[in-house]
């Protein structure tokens, strides 16, 4: 087991309110991230499913728990998936910076090294997609 | 011969697609084409050259099927770029694995 210690930052051109919609709904993260039952109630499990229309192929989803969060500033996950036998911590944190938000995404804690390469390429494609959604809303 | 010139064509994907779900002569697979029977049997060279197609003789026929194993070549080169949310692929690689 080793170990994901990932970072990203972005700038979206939006108020702080939005983009902590987009990360703390049902509906914003189904845009963005994946398909799932998110309630942003700490203590909450909810799941995560990959997209896929057929049921057989459908890949183990994601446990998610929201651990603690303070609107709009900050929100830690744990997250869960396949057989990894541990959680790691997902943490959005937000920053107003004059009309615009700052968001850092960390993404810490023991997984595989398959899986910490594949969501170390991931994740800046779905800050991407989180960019678009946002524009579009 | 280089399995990925060997897809780049329509018409040879479209062949593999027919010879994968079950052998065929040459004569079954014209009338799927809109190519004369040479080009069809130059398509099939091109796909035995490449090991993605295999024949066998039975009497006069000549019977061709797909071979995928060799499109392993394409998916370790797709893998590369997989990341945590394109995990169908990844399904792939392993059917791929198991044939």
């Amino acid at each position: 087991m080793s170990e994901i210690n990932f970072q990203i930052k972005e700038v979206f051109p939006h108020p702080i309110h939005k983009v902590w919609e987009a990360i703390t709904t049902q509906t914003g993260l189904e845009a963005w991230l994946m398909p799932n039952d998110f309630k942003l109630i700490k203590g909450y499990e909810c799941t995560f499913r990959f997209c896929s229309v057929d049921e057989e192929e459908q890949e183990s989803p994601v446990m998610v728990r929201i651990v603690e969060f303070e609107e709009p500033n900050y929100m830690v996950w744990h997250w869960r998936n396949d057989v990894e036998p541990e959680d790691s911590t997902v943490t959005f944190r937000l920053r107003e910076v004059g009309d615009s938000t700052e968001l850092t995404l960390r993404h810490t804690g023991p997984v595989s090294d398959k899986l910490a390469d594949e969501l170390t390429k991931g994740w800046p494609s779905k800050m991407a997609a989180l960019g678009l959604h946002l524009h579009e809303g | 011969m280089d399995v990925f010139h060997a897809i780049a064509d329509p018409n040879r994907r479209k062949m593999l697609e027919l010879l994968s779900s079950k052998e065929r002569t040459v004569n079954e697979l014209v009338p799927h084409f809109e190519v004369t029977v040479g080009a069809v049997s130059q398509h099939l060279k091109v796909l035995l050259e490449s090991r993605l197609v295999a024949r066998r003789k039975e009497g006069r026929f000549r019977y061709y099927r797909a071979e995928p194993e060799r499109l392993k070549e394409v998916y370790d080169w797709a893998s590369q770029y997989e990341i945590f949310w394109m995990r169908r692929i990844r399904k792939l690689g392993r059917h791929l694995d198991e044939i």
